[in-house]
């Protein structure tokens, strides 16, 4: 194959980086040509995939619903981590706060992340009108921050854990994969914080191409990555700071983990980017 | 394999999700197979949020809650490869710990020592289990024949017992007031020999980190060699010192002979230049000092500086008498390391004089003509000693009688 495969990826972390190095370099020791560029944000990735000047995005969830659609459909998902499957938000509290079910909230101060965060805004909200009889008995206290970044700098969730445990709101939404991460790393003091709701799962990041793209590029990147040995100390590396233990095929049952998304960023007016 | 979906249960009493959870699953599971089955009993009813959301992150299968009397079992199983290739030793207690006296040799780390160290065996040795992905260290020197001599282990013990200390073992204050042409001549033979111990402890000190501890009885061995050596060079430092003398001059000749020494990158052929044929020389030049020192206290600091080479020329015989033993062919190029040598310091082609007179002085009791010829002659006999000496253990590690009066006699008139 001769053409480059251009691949776009967000820099959310100077981490990203060595992570694209070393899949290019993947690419390349085995003949095939595979190069990347770096966006500071999602929205111009979307337009540069859309507009057929990247052949692949790496894409979190907000901006798979955009790519498919803004182009009425016209887009594939080819691959996503293990882990962007059956994801789930989590609402966290302090221990002793009595808030033990999204019905507690009521009349109380309930801290979303940024607002182009699928896991830490937008779906929570979506979650909450479920719950409630009427949102508007839960004030709602917005933490934004890295926008166009779409929560994977996870700064936003940080900053909602610190206001818990400074008491300057009274619960909040986050990522299942941010508060496994806060656990571990202690972040806060033991039995502190404790989860109170866990939402359904739904899908996470996912590689997307136009349908248009040459179907033997989306066969051999796809083939590829998922040939990709987990054992190998290089591609273990990569895979720890990506965040999965493997790669796995988008199919029909997983496209499903964005039905839900894609409806709340209907109702939400999200579709286009509106910040 | 053999424990497939084996139930492992861990008992986490009212420990809610926390670092110490976390941490005690994430040890289960490194030590744990594919496939096998973890169950966490809890008096916690609702961790289940963060179990799975742990296994997910993990790459691990979360199978459900089960409440138990009082108590709830969580499954999860694990999907990721085995972290270890093998488990762990329990069970064992070494030899000697009855009697309060365990040897490094009576260690039992493997079954067998193999000729070739693990790749993955980092800074580790024998015995213990490396995770995957570990870095490789590639140790230039992994193999057991490059590094190995039998009797490492008895010499280690026996360098530990036979320790002494430069400071408090000899009696300093005793060393009498000598005729000044006598003391300046053990002044010039004390500076040639501190140039000598750092060779000796520098040469180990460039290979230590190149052997792989695997062998790490070799290491160790090395590092109390080492330790000789630095009290050797402060032994006849103080000894410089101690009388109203000082360090004298340092030869081109002695240099020259130790940087072709230093230069070399070959451990088994550094070895065999350092222990067998420096070594060894140094015994016979040590028992000679020895003998015709004027006073105990410095009769005694040779004497005991020489039982310490005398190990150190053990270790070398044995490595490279064994490392003969395995490929003949070594003999070869020995042979061309002693002659390239050679022809190194040919270039100079002379003798350490200032060292050969302070010998012949030292031995002849003055620089009286006459004594100093008696002494010239006694310092003639060294040389031949040496030679004698040399070839014994040239063909005792191997070689036969013709090449190693060959060796023997290229070596270098510097003794080390």
């Amino acid at each position: 194959m001769q053409k480059t495969i251009m691949l776009g990826a967000v820099a959310y972390d100077p981490k990203v980086l060595p992570i694209w190095d070393i899949i290019r370099d993947y690419f390349n020791d085995r003949g095939v040509r595979l190069d990347y560029v770096m966006f500071s944000n999602y929205e111009a990735q979307v337009e540069y995939l859309l507009s057929g000047k990247i052949d692949i995005a790496w894409n979190t969830n907000v901006a798979w619903v955009r790519c498919h659609e803004q182009s009425n459909g016209k887009v594939k998902a080819l691959l996503m981590r293990d882990t962007d499957i059956d994801f789930k938000s989590v609402f966290i509290t302090k221990s002793n706060s009595n808030i033990k079910s999204i019905k507690d909230l009521k009349g109380k101060k309930f801290a979303l992340g940024s607002a182009d965060s699928a896991q830490a805004a937008i779906l929570p909200y979506k979650f909450l009108e479920k719950e409630l009889e009427n949102i508007n008995d839960v004030k709602i206290v917005r933490f934004n921050s890295d926008l166009g970044k779409h929560g994977d700098t996870g700064k936003s969730e940080f900053d909602i854990l610190e206001a818990i445990l400074n008491d300057k709101v009274d619960a909040g939404a986050i990522g299942i994969s941010t508060w496994v991460r806060m656990i571990e790393q202690g972040m806060f003091p033991s039995d502190e914080i404790e989860s109170f709701y866990t939402s359904e799962g739904y899908c996470h990041c996912n590689f997307t191409v136009l349908d248009s793209l040459d179907n033997n590029i989306q066969k051999v990147f796809t083939e590829m990555m998922l040939a990709q040995d987990p054992n190998e100390p290089i591609i273990k590396k990569m895979m720890q700071m990506e965040g999965l233990n493997k790669w796995v095929k988008t199919t029909h049952k997983e496209l499903k983990g964005y039905e839900l998304l894609t409806q709340t960023m209907k109702e939400q007016n999200l579709i286009n980017n509106n910040w | 394999m053999n424990n497939q979906n084996h139930c492992i249960s861990i008992f986490t009493g009212h420990l809610k999700p926390s670092q110490a959870l976390f941490l005690k699953l994430e040890n289960v599971f490194l030590v744990s197979n594919t496939y096998e089955i973890i169950e966490i009993i809890s008096l916690n009813p609702n961790i289940e949020t963060e179990l799975r959301g742990w296994a997910k992150i993990k790459g691990h299968l979360y199978l459900g809650r089960e409440v138990l009397k009082q108590q709830y079992s969580y499954k999860i199983q694990k999907i990721t490869k085995n972290s270890f290739s093998s488990s762990a030793s329990w069970n064992k207690k070494m030899k000697g710990i009855e009697t309060s006296n365990p040897k490094l040799k009576d260690l039992n780390l493997s079954e067998e020592i193999l000729d070739k160290a693990p790749i993955d065996n980092g800074l580790l040795t024998r015995g213990i289990v490396t995770q995957e992905g570990s870095p490789h260290y590639n140790f230039e020197l992994s193999h057991k024949e490059l590094i190995w001599s039998d009797p490492v282990s008895i010499l280690y013990e026996e360098g530990k017992n036979l320790q002494w200390n430069a400071t408090t073992d000899i009696a300093w204050n005793e060393i009498p007031n000598l005729n000044p042409i006598l003391e300046k001549a053990i002044c010039q033979i004390m500076t040639y020999l501190v140039e000598n111990e750092f060779s000796a402890l520098y040469i180990p000190g460039k290979f230590i980190s190149k052997i792989n501890p695997y062998y790490m009885e070799v290491p160790l061995f090395l590092s109390s060699l080492m330790n000789d050596e630095a009290r050797h060079i402060e032994v006849f430092t103080k000894r410089a010192n101690a009388n109203g003398g000082g360090f004298q001059y340092s030869s081109e000749v002695t240099q020259r002979s130790l940087y072709s020494l230093f230069k070399e990158e070959d451990y088994i052929k550094s070895s065999f230049l350092l222990h067998v044929m420096g070594e060894g020389t140094f015994v016979d030049l040590l028992s000679f000092l020895e003998k015709y020192m004027p006073d105990e206290a410095t009769k005694k600091l040779i004497k005991l500086a020489k039982r310490d080479e005398m190990r150190h020329v053990a270790y070398g015989m044995e490595h490279v008498r064994s490392a003969i033993e395995q490929n003949p062919y070594r003999i070869n190029s020995l042979k061309n390391t002693a002659f390239k040598r050679k022809e190194f310091m040919d270039e100079l082609n002379t003798e350490s004089t200032m060292l050969l007179e302070s010998l012949a002085i030292l031995a002849g009791g003055s620089d009286e003509p006459d004594d100093y010829k008696r002494g010239f002659e006694l310092v003639e006999e060294l040389k031949k000693t040496m030679n004698k000496n040399r070839i014994k253990r040239l063909i005792d590690i191997g070689m036969d009688e013709d090449l190693a009066n060959d060796i023997s006699k290229a070596h270098t008139p510097n003794f080390m």
